[in-house]
């Protein structure tokens, strides 16, 4: 007993120490923070003229004669005033902010960090070195690229990105290959090296794209999906190739570039993959297409409305409403006259995000029979909707919705047969309180003849 | 009492102390251990936030698209800020899904009224199987916005019917009632962008905002809540996310991400079944059950907290909606525990079964073992074999370490966020740290224990937990998690 005691005891001392411990660390940390918060605001006071006159060409870096210590808290205050200050500066006193950065030491003092720091101090050099838009440290940064610490590469392939450099891409695009034909090593990140080099643009096509004929299929992909977004169409006639890449990714990263590319001599290879094996192919291929804008596409993507996996009908649906006059005319062909009740569905979905719904209400007047058989195109095509169960743009048309009465009696009749509980609700809401007389008992006689009784209208 | 009961109790007390003892041991070395894993990974995070990644990922084009999901129930009062602040999050490709849980308080109509919503037919794929969802409502001026009415089927089934709707291959879910800081998606997404072939989940810290100002959809002003058990859940979530679920992080043992702001691979869950809608701590179950099929599978995966992006969410300002909330939580905890048992102690899930599982059960019972520590002290001074020495040692003891483990949370957030950054605050933070030992801690044995009774029911329901709102100025009101 005594002994437990004693433990409890000694417990009890080293937590009060370490509580103790807590606070002082606490307090110490706020008092510290404050002191260089304090020093901070005092050095940007006391060099605000300095920066003001670097950025208008005013002082150099030998004229200022700085004396403040590399790292020291005044050193850093006066180096994010400066960098602050480019964010304001016309692209002059920008250009001279950097050369002031470079020519006062501070580029030099990240560069020592970047090869001498630990891992973290290595990998904010890079940060910085980015930032201060040195070319002169592009060669080190590469260097930095192959680091022992994953942070610190991937740092070095961001300030590459940033200071835009061709001769980066190279070693960039090394990295990319490296990350992506040995996945699961602790390397940069791909996505991390691919949207880096796509911030090079067109500069950096012709380093990537002999990565399409890369051994590595993946390596193969991520290049056509580079190419795509560098935006450069000298690559076009490589991709056309890839088109018929035996790996399917490679193949969807392909047409997908295509479409970003906005490449019409690709218009006759992306149809011939509209009937490739794999839906992911045929998917790009169509997003491609329809990012073309090509009204001879407009079929041959249309019959796709009819494929057997949902996520190329959606792409068809919505590539077919962003291709204009002739492919809408398609999606309602295809809701006429399919078979396939996913096709109709997915032409429905699409048609209610261009204005043919709307054009058709409009000229729905005197186009349905007191039978409610559709009479003209409009009718048909709405008739058709409905159909599908797509009732809520009818609905809504009715509800008040649409200003002709014409259109809202013609509406009645159309929906008037429908079991659906929120049609019997409009109706009985149109029969109770539409303004126009002839909706009112053109409901009243649609609920009647549904059985619905006469109390409702 | 008779002679013989006399004792047999005499017999029992030292062995029912020497195995609260030896449970208070276990459960503080633990929370000790995890501390220590907590802050030199804050530590390293706090480091790497100088280089961090997140700043590049705004505006990279390889940044994955992500669906941000927002079950709501009788949510008028926050969803619209709620709604507005996700639209404007900093992020380079994201949809917001609004899937209203069949609100009767108007939910629909407020979003309606604000984003102009019309309804449309969507096709609808239940990838996961879910009940029927009755509208779909789009915004000509949102175009990132879908609205999905359905009728009351709860929040798991809610969240599937978003997972169904969700086009991106990453989704995440926030709380009808809570506010993300601008960039929270972007630093949530870090990990993922880092390993996407590994992380399959990340959370984010979750803080109240009850106190603060909140204007047009973002928390302007951070300041600590003016009611005092609002107060003592600053520190209570401190402590929970920065070392409980830093240090699990670290361990690759994290089971709980919190539904409130947490992000997954769409068709990871997809696989995984979604969310289960029988148990009433949904998101812990997910969680455990990612584990579970991605440890059998031998699929190499990461599951990640990580602290700094941050998400704001309004906390129980009464003992009534904070007893809902914390007997929900621990019957969750038991479904998720008692669910994946075989996972428990089990080598072949790895970390997961020796490490986390295993404390969780742990966790699952100690409110039963804390409780029979005041009984056996009552028992004791009845016995007359109390030492009341001991005793006092003891409650000593407890409260330091109780002190010394929210120190040392209050500490990491110093270290990480400073949100708190008034002297004011900061003492005030240490002196709840001490208070929430005194009956703050007892309440929270006994709304576990009966989240345990809650456990043994076969029907258990989702005790909803009322609130005010969080417009300006905040409200101190309850929330749900």
């Amino acid at each position: 007993m005594e002994f437990a005691l004693f433990l409890v005891t000694v417990a009890i001392a080293a937590l009060a120490v370490a509580v103790a411990l807590f606070v002082a660390v606490l307090a110490a940390r706020r008092l510290g923070q404050r002191w260089a918060a304090g020093t901070g605001r005092r050095t940007r006071a006391l060099y605000a003229d300095l920066v003001r006159r670097v950025a208008i060409g005013g002082v150099t870096a030998v004229d200022a004669g700085l004396q403040l210590r590399p790292g020291s808290t005044p050193w850093l205050a006066l180096e994010e005033a400066l960098r602050a200050a480019r964010h304001d500066a016309p692209p002059e006193g920008v250009r001279r902010i950097e050369r002031f950065l470079a020519e006062a030491g501070f580029s030099d003092h990240y560069l020592d960090r970047l090869v001498h720091g630990d891992r973290y101090e290595r990998a904010t050099a890079a940060v910085r070195l980015a930032e201060h838009r040195n070319p002169r440290t592009v060669p080190a940064l590469i260097v930095a690229v192959s680091d022992p610490d994953r942070d610190v590469r991937t740092a070095a392939v961001r300030a590459l990105g940033y200071l835009g450099s061709p001769a980066a891409v190279e070693a960039l695009a090394q990295v990319l290959a490296r990350g992506i034909a040995a996945p699961g090593k602790a390397d940069v990140a791909p996505r991390v090296v691919a949207g880096t080099l796509a911030r090079f643009g067109p500069q950096a096509v012709d380093t990537l794209a002999p990565l399409l004929a890369h051994p590595s299929w993946r390596v193969r992909g991520a290049a056509a999906y580079l190419v795509g977004e560098l935006g450069a169409s000298r690559a076009v006639p490589a991709l056309i190739l890839a088109l018929a890449d035996p790996e399917p990714d490679v193949r969807a990263k392909a047409a997908q570039a295509l479409g970003r590319l906005e490449a019409r001599s690709a218009l006759f290879p992306l149809l011939g993959r509209l009937e490739d094996p794999a839906w992911l192919v045929r998917m790009h291929a169509i997003r491609a297409l329809g990012a073309l804008v090509e009204p001879t596409a407009a079929e041959p993507v249309g019959r796709r409305l009819r494929d057997a996996h949902w996520r190329v009908r959606q792409e068809a649906g919505a590539a077919l409403a962003r291709m204009g006059r002739r492919a809408q005319e398609v999606l309602t062909q295809t809701l006429l006259t399919a078979d396939d009740p996913y096709a109709r569905e997915q032409v429905v979905e699409e048609l209610q995000r261009t204005p043919v719904l709307d054009e058709a209400l409009d000229h729905l007047g005197g186009q349905v029979a007191e039978s409610g058989e559709p009479q003209g195109p409009a009718g048909r095509l709405l008739a058709a909707v409905a159909d599908t169960g797509a009732h809520s743009r009818l609905l809504a048309a009715l509800d008040g919705g649409h200003p002709d009465p014409a259109v809202r009696v013609a509406l009645t009749r159309l929906l008037g047969g429908r079991e659906a509980p929120r049609v019997r609700t409009a109706l009985a809401r149109a029969a109770d309180a539409d303004p126009d007389p002839m909706v009112r008992r053109e409901a009243a006689l649609k609920l009647q003849a549904a059985g619905a009784g006469t109390d409702t209208g | 009492m008779p002679h013989a009961l006399h004792e047999a109790l005499v017999a029992v007390v030292p062995w029912a102390n020497l195995f609260i003892l030896g449970y208070y041991v276990l459960v503080n070395g633990v929370y000790f251990a995890l501390l220590l894993v907590a802050s030199v990974a804050t530590e390293r995070h706090r480091k790497g936030l100088r280089y961090g990644l997140f700043s590049t990922l705004a505006d990279s084009p390889t940044t994955p698209p992500v669906s941000v999901i927002v079950p709501a129930y009788n949510e008028a009062t926050n969803i619209v800020e709620t709604v507005r602040s996700l639209l404007a999050l900093n992020y380079p490709s994201h949809e917001v899904i609004v899937v209203d849980d069949g609100s009767t308080d108007g939910t629909l109509d407020r979003l309606i009224a604000d984003f102009a919503l019309v309804e449309v037919d969507l096709i609808y794929r239940a990838h996961i199987p879910t009940g029927p969802v009755e509208r779909f409502l789009v915004s000509p001026k949102f175009p990132g916005l879908t609205v999905v009415r359905k009728a009351n089927t709860g929040k798991a089934d809610s969240l599937n019917v978003g997972i169904n709707l969700a086009r991106s291959p990453y989704f995440c879910s926030v709380d009808a009632d809570s506010i993300l800081e601008r960039n929270a998606l972007l630093r949530l997404m870090g990990p993922i962008v880092a390993a996407p072939d590994r992380v399959v989940a990340t959370g984010g810290i979750v803080r109240i905002a009850n106190g603060c100002v909140v204007e047009g959809g973002e928390v302007t002003e951070v300041r600590l809540p003016k009611d005092f058990l609002s107060r003592l859940q600053v520190v209570e979530y401190l402590r929970c996310f920065l070392f409980g679920r830093t240090g699990w992080s670290s361990l690759g043992s994290l089971l709980i991400l919190s539904g409130t702001f947490s992000l997954f691979h769409r068709q990871a869950v997809v696989e995984a079944g979604g969310y289960d809608r029988r148990t009433v701590s949904e998101d812990m179950e997910l969680v455990v059950r990612l584990h579970n099929r991605l440890k059998e599978r031998g699929a190499p995966y990461r599951i990640t907290f990580v602290a700094d992006p941050i998400c704001w969410t309004e906390a129980p300002a009464t003992l009534r909606q904070l007893g809902r909330q914390r007997r929900r939580w621990h019957c969750g905890l038991g479904e998720s525990v008692l669910s994946h048992w075989r996972m428990i102690a089990n080598p072949r899930y790895g970390e997961v079964g020796l490490l986390g599982m295993p404390f969780q059960l742990v966790e699952l019972f100690g409110p039963l073992v804390e409780l029979g520590g005041y009984l056996v002290v009552a028992v004791s001074a009845l016995l007359g074999v109390l030492s009341t020495r001991f005793l006092v040692l003891y409650i000593v003891l407890s409260l330091l370490m109780g002190v010394f483990l929210s120190l040392g949370a209050v500490l990491l957030e110093e270290l990480t966020e400073r949100r708190y950054p008034r002297w004011g605050d900061l003492v005030r933070l240490l002196l709840f740290a001490v208070a929430e030992n005194f009956g703050y801690r007892q309440l929270n044995v006994l709304w576990r224990v009966g989240g345990l009774f809650q456990l043994l029911k076969a029907h258990r329901r989702w005790e909803v937990v009322e609130k005010e709102g969080l417009s300006a100025p905040a409200a101190a009101a309850g929330a749900r998690r």
